[in-house]
C-alpha cells in the first residue's frame, strides 16, 4: 500500500475508519448475513406457497381485501424519504453537519424503494402477469402514478447515490486495490469510471449533484403523494379525504427520519465512526424527529376532529372503531407511544441524549408502521353494505413475508456496506480540508499537471498551500 | 177468426219489436262512438310526433272533453304488452292530440282508446305507424372537459424529469472521458 | 498500464454505449407509443366483441327494482330466489353473491330488502382505477371484466363504493359442467384465480333477447330489466315506459351523492305489494349446492 502522506490526521483516520469494512470483515458480520439470509429464506418459502394455492393463504377475504402486504409497502415507501431530506434538502440548506449521515440515508432510500415494490408484488393475486403493468398500463389509474413515481424516484435516488458515491470509489480503487478481493477491485475500477479528480470532473460531479438535488425534491413529494392517492382517489369514508397527499409526505418525512436515526446509531457503533458521527447528529436529527412528530400530529387532529365534529356518513363508525372499538388499542400505542412519547423524549433535556433518541425513533418507526396498517384495514373495515364489520388476522404467510422484507432491507445495506464506505470520504475530506485553507492556490488542470508529485496519486486534485518539495513522482 | 189471429200476432210481434226497440235504447245506454287516429307521414326516431284521435259519436258529431289513452304495442325481452304513451281530453272539435318523442324503430303499433263514460260507449282504433331510425338518444352522462387538462401534462412531466437524469447520466460519461484523458495523459502513465 | 480486456474508453465502446443509449430511449418510447396505442385498439376490439346493438343506435342497459314487490322470499320460505338463481344460473363461485339481498334498517324501525348488484356505473370508480384496463364499459353501458388481463391488485375492489366487485382467493368447487365453457369476459366461468368477478348484468342473455336470471326467477316480478334507449322496461310480465315507470315511482339509486351515476334504478318499498310487515326481518341464506367434500373455499370476512 502507498505510503500516506500525513496530513493533520483527519484524513488518515477517517479513510481507516471508513475503508476498514471493505477490507476485514468480521464473524459477526457472517453471522448476520447467515440470520437474515435465513429468514429470507423462510420468506421464499412462505411466498411460494401463495403462489401455489393463491391468496387464500393470507388473512385478506373479499371484505378487508388489502392487509399487511400493503400497509408493508406504504410502510416502505414512507421510509424512502430519508434520503431526499438528508441528502438533497439540507444540501440546498447548506447544512454541513449532514455530510457524514448522507450516505446512510441515500441507502435507506434506495434500498426501500427496492424492497417496496416487492411487497406490492407480492399482493398480486397474478404476479405472473405484472408485466401488464407496463403493456396495457392505464395512464389515468392512480396505481399507474405510483408505478412511475417509484421508478422515477428510485432511479433519481440511485442516481443521486451514486454520483456522491464516484469520488469514494476513486480513492478505494487507489488505496484499496492491493488489500481487496479481485472482484472488489473489479468493482471498484469500473465503477470509478476513470475519476482521478480533475477539475473538470469536480466541475461535472457538481453539476449532476446539482441539477438531480434539486429535482429529487419534487419527485420525492409526488410519490409518497401519489402513493396516498391510492387510498384518496377511492370513495372509501376514511380514505376519501383531500390531505392524504400532505399527509403522507410529513409522515414519510417523521418515518424516514426516525430510520436514519436508527441506522446511524448502528453503524456509528459497528464501524467506530463515533468520531464523524457525533451527539451532535443524534440532537440535531432528534430535532428534526420532534418537529415532524408535531406535524404529523396536527394532521391527525385536523382530520379527526372535522369528522368528528360532523359524523357524516360512516364516520361515526370509523371513529368509534378508532378510538373506542377494535381498533383502538392500534391507535391509542400509535398516538401516544409513537408520536407524543418521541416529542416529550427529545423535549426534556433529561432524556434528550443519545439513547433517549434512538428510543424516541424507534417508537416514532413503531407507530408509523401501526398507522400504515390502520390507514390500510381501518379503512377497508367500514362496512359500505349493512353487515358486522369483518375482522383481519395476518397469517403465517403475511407474517413471514414481513419479517423477510425487513431482513431483506438489512441485508441489502449491509452488503452494500461492505462494498462501498458508510460515510461519504471525500466530502467530508474536502469540507474538512476547506475549513482549514490558509492559502488557496489555483486549480487549473495545467497548473495541478505541472506540479507533478504535489499531490497523491488518485486523490482530489485540490492545492494544499503547504505542499513540500516535489516528490518526485510516487510509485 | 183468422184476420183476429193476424191482428193478435202483429200485435204480439209489435210489442215485442217495440219492447226490443226500447230494450235496445235502454241497455245500449252510450251512444255509440268511433275514434280515428292519425299519424303523422314521416316520424323518425328522436322527431316529435303527433298523434291526433277523433271522437264522433254516431252522428258524426264531436264528442268533446273526454280523455283518450295512447298505446304503444311494445315487444321487449320476449315480453310484450301495452305501453301508455300519453293521454289528452279532446276539444270541442273532439279531437285530442298527443306530442311524443317515439324511441322506438320500425313497424310500431299504436292505439287510442277511450274508456267510455255513462253517455258514450267505449270505444278505440289503432293503426300502424313505420318510424325511421334515428340517431342515438340516450347519451351517457360523460364528466367535465376543461380544455388543454389531459394525461399528456403526465406524459410532459414524466418526460421532463426522466430528461434530466439522462443528462446525469451524461455527465458520468463525461467524468469517465475526462478521467480517461488524464489517465492516459503523460502524468497518467505514471501514476495510475 | 495493462488492463485485461478492451479498454472502456475506445470508440467502439464509445459508439456501443451511445448505441444502447438511444436503444434504451427509443424502447421507453416505444413501450408508451405501443401502451397507447394498445389502449385504443384494444379497447376498441372488446368493445365489438360485446356490442349487441343493430344499426346505429345502441342499447343501453338499466335495471329498475321494485321494493314493494320484495320481500326476501320471506313468503316462499326459501333464500331470496333472484340470488340462488344468480349463482345457479351463473356458476358463481362460492362464496361470492354478485347480486346479495342486503336487509337496510328503515326510519321507524322495520326494515327493507334491497337486492344488490353491480350498479353498471356512468362514472365508475373500477373502470377509473384499474392500472391496466382489465375492467371497462362496454358501449352498453356494462362493465364487464377481463379475466385474461386483470393482475388481481385489486384496487377496483377498493374502488367499488358498493362493494360488488369478488375476489377469487383461491381455486373454489366448480360443478363439472363448467369444465368445458370457453371463457369469456361475458360469463366468467373459468376465471383464474387470482383475478376479480362481478355481476356482469348477463349481457349475452339480454342480448339474446331473454331476462337475467335474477329477474325471470323473481315470484313477485319486482325487477325490471331496461333499455335507456328504447324506454323501455320489463320484467317478464308486463313492459313499460322506462322513463314515466322511473318518474312516476319516485326511483332513486343508491348512494346517489358519490357521483358514481349508477345505472340501476329502485322504487321505494319494504314487500308491502306482497304482503309484507316492515318488521318482519330476517331472510334465508343462499347456498353453492356444487361443493364437494374437503375442497377448501373461503368466507367473506374471515376464514
Amino acid at each position: 500500500m502507498e505510503a500516506l502522506r500525513p496530513v493533520d490526521g483527519f484524513r488518515q483516520r477517517l479513510e481507516e475508519r471508513a475503508f476498514a469494512p471493505l477490507i476485514k470483515t468480521g464473524r459477526g458480520f457472517y453471522l448476520l448475513v447467515a440470520a437474515l439470509l435465513l429468514v429470507v429464506g423462510w420468506g421464499v418459502f412462505a411466498y411460494s406457497t401463495q403462489l401455489r394455492e393463491g391468496l387464500i393463504v393470507t388473512g385478506m377475504r373479499d371484505r378487508i381485501s388489502w392487509g399487511l402486504y400493503i400497509a408493508m409497502f406504504v410502510f416502505f415507501i414512507g421510509i424512502s424519504m430519508a434520503g431526499t431530506l438528508i441528502s438533497a434538502i439540507l444540501r440546498i440548506a447548506k447544512a454541513e453537519w449532514r455530510m457524514p449521515i448522507t450516505r446512510m440515508a441515500e441507502f435507506i432510500t434506495v434500498v426501500a424503494l427496492l424492497v417496496a415494490p416487492a411487497m406490492i408484488s407480492l399482493d398480486l393475486g397474478q404476479p405472473l402477469r405484472m408485466a401488464n403493468l407496463f403493456i396495457f398500463g392505464r395512464w389515468q389509474s392512480p396505481l399507474i402514478w405510483d408505478v412511475f413515481g417509484l421508478t422515477t424516484y428510485l432511479v433519481a435516488s440511485a442516481i443521486y447515490l451514486y454520483l456522491a458515491l464516484i469520488p469514494d470509489l476513486g480513492i478505494c480503487r487507489d488505496r484499496l486495490s492491493a488489500a481487496v478481493h479481485p472482484l472488489k477491485r473489479w468493482f471498484f475500477r469500473l465503477f470509478a469510471v476513470e475519476w482521478h479528480g480533475t477539475p473538470g470532473q469536480h466541475h461535472s460531479l457538481a453539476r449532476a449533484l446539482g441539477v438531480v438535488m434539486i429535482v429529487i425534491i419534487p419527485v420525492a413529494v409526488s410519490m409518497h403523494t401519489v402513493t396516498s392517492w391510492i387510498f384518496a382517489m377511492t370513495l372509501r369514508e376514511p380514505w376519501d379525504s383531500t390531505m392524504f397527499g400532505a399527509y403522507f409526505v410529513a409522515g414519510a418525512l417523521y418515518s424516514g427520519v426516525g430510520v436514519l436515526i436508527i441506522l446511524m446509531a448502528v453503524i456509528r457503533k459497528a464501524f467506530h465512526l463515533e468520531e464523524y458521527v457525533t451527539t451532535g447528529h443524534f440532537m440535531k436529527l432528534g430535532y428534526m424527529l420532534a418537529a415532524f412528530a408535531l406535524i404529523v400530529m396536527f394532521f391527525n387532529v385536523s382530520e379527526y376532529v372535522t369528522a368528528g365534529f360532523k359524523l357524516r356518513g360512516e364516520s361515526e363508525m370509523h371513529l368509534a372503531q378508532v378510538f373506542i372499538g377494535a381498533l383502538a388499542p392500534y391507535y391509542w400505542f400509535y398516538a401516544l407511544a409513537g408520536m407524543v412519547l418521541p416529542v416529550l423524549l427529545i423535549a426534556v433535556p433529561f432524556t434528550r441524549n443519545m439513547w433517549g433518541i434512538l428510543l424516541a425513533a424507534v417508537l416514532a418507526n413503531v407507530g408509523m408502521w401501526i398507522e400504515r396498517y390502520l390507514i390500510v384495514v381501518g379503512g377497508l373495515r367500514v362496512p359500505l353494505n349493512p353487515y358486522e364489520p369483518a375482522n383481519y388476522f395476518p397469517s403465517w404467510v403475511e407474517w413471514s413475508l414481513m419479517a423477510a422484507a425487513f431482513a431483506l432491507f438489512t441485508l441489502l445495506i449491509a452488503l452494500a456496506l461492505k462494498l462501498v464506505p458508510a460515510v461519504a470520504v471525500w466530502e467530508m475530506v474536502e469540507h474538512h480540508e476547506a475549513k482549514h485553507v490558509t492559502e488557496t492556490v489555483s486549480e487549473s488542470t495545467p497548473v495541478a499537471e505541472a506540479l507533478d508529485g504535489g499531490r497523491l496519486p488518485g486523490a482530489p486534485l485540490r492545492m494544499r498551500p503547504a505542499a513540500g518539495p516535489a516528490d518526485g513522482g510516487q510509485k | 177468426m183468422k184476420a183476429l189471429v193476424k191482428v193478435g200476432f202483429l200485435a204480439v210481434v209489435l210489442s215485442l219489436a217495440s219492447v226490443a226497440v226500447t230494450g235496445a235504447v235502454l241497455a245500449d245506454g252510450p251512444a255509440s262512438t268511433s275514434l280515428e287516429l292519425v299519424a303523422p307521414a314521416a316520424p323518425a326516431v328522436g322527431q316529435p310526433l303527433t298523434l291526433t284521435a277523433k271522437v264522433t259519436d254516431q252522428a258524426k258529431a264531436p264528442v268533446a272533453g273526454v280523455e283518450v289513452v295512447f298505446w304503444q304495442r311494445a315487444a321487449f325481452l320476449n315480453s310484450e304488452s301495452d305501453v301508455e304513451l300519453g293521454r289528452a281530453t279532446t276539444d270541442k272539435a273532439g279531437v285530442a292530440t298527443l306530442d311524443f318523442i317515439p324511441r322506438t324503430e320500425g313497424a310500431v303499433p299504436v292505439s287510442a282508446k277511450f274508456a267510455g263514460n255513462a253517455k258514450y260507449a267505449r270505444t278505440s282504433a289503432g293503426a300502424e305507424i313505420d318510424i325511421k331510425p334515428g340517431p342515438q338518444q340516450f347519451h351517457q352522462e360523460k364528466g367535465i372537459h376543461i380544455p388543454g387538462v389531459g394525461v399528456w401534462w403526465l406524459v410532459a412531466l414524466m418526460a421532463g424529469v426522466w430528461g434530466t437524469f439522462l443528462w446525469a447520466v451524461r455527465q458520468i460519461r463525461v467524468i469517465f472521458h475526462e478521467g480517461q484523458k488524464v489517465a492516459s495523459s503523460e502524468w497518467g502513465r505514471h501514476h495510475v | 498500464m495493462s488492463q485485461a480486456g478492451q479498454k472502456p474508453g475506445t470508440p467502439q465502446a464509445v459508439s456501443r454505449r451511445r448505441f444502447l443509449t438511444l436503444a434504451g430511449i427509443g424502447a421507453l418510447g416505444l413501450v408508451a407509443a405501443g401502451s397507447g396505442l394498445k389502449l385504443l385498439g384494444g379497447a376498441k376490439t372488446r368493445a365489438e366483441e360485446a356490442h349487441t346493438g343493430a344499426g346505429e343506435r345502441v342499447r343501453q342497459w338499466t335495471a329498475i327494482f321494485d321494493l314493494r314487490s320484495c320481500d326476501g322470499c320471506q313468503s316462499q320460505n326459501t333464500a331470496p330466489k333472484c340470488a340462488q338463481s344468480c349463482i345457479l344460473g351463473r356458476f358463481v363461485p362460492e362464496p361470492m353473491e354478485w347480486l346479495e339481498v342486503y336487509e337496510h334498517n328503515i326510519a321507524g324501525g322495520g326494515s327493507q330488502f334491497v337486492p344488490t348488484l353491480c350498479m353498471q356505473c356512468q362514472n365508475p370508480p373500477c373502470v377509473n382505477v384499474c392500472p391496466v384496463g382489465a375492467t371497462w364499459q362496454t358501449p352498453e353501458g356494462v362493465v364487464l371484466i377481463d379475466q385474461t388481463r386483470c393482475i388481481g391488485c385489486r384496487f377496483c375492489m377498493a374502488a367499488c363504493p358498493y362493494e360488488r366487485r369478488f375476489f377469487l382467493w383461491g381455486d373454489p368447487p366448480r360443478p363439472p359442467e363448467t369444465a368445458l365453457v370457453h371463457y369469456s369476459p361475458l360469463h366468467q366461468i373459468g376465471a383464474p384465480k387470482g383475478t376479480v368477478m362481478k355481476c356482469d348484468f348477463c349481457t349475452e342473455i339480454l342480448s339474446a333477447g331473454r331476462l337475467p336470471y335474477c329477474a325471470e326467477a323473481c315470484p313477485n316480478h319486482a325487477f325490471y330489466f331496461g333499455d335507456l334507449e328504447e324506454d323501455l322496461a320489463t320484467n317478464g310480465d308486463k313492459v313499460v315506459k322506462l322513463s314515466q315507470f322511473v318518474a312516476e315511482n319516485q326511483a332513486y339509486h343508491l348512494k346517489a351523492e358519490l357521483g358514481t351515476k349508477p345505472r340501476v334504478f329502485y322504487i321505494p318499498g319494504h314487500g308491502e305489494a306482497v304482503g309484507r310487515s316492515p318488521f318482519k326481518k330476517g331472510r334465508l341464506s343462499v347456498e353453492w349446492p356444487w361443493n364437494k367434500e374437503g375442497v377448501k373455499t373461503w368466507k367473506r370476512s374471515g376464514r
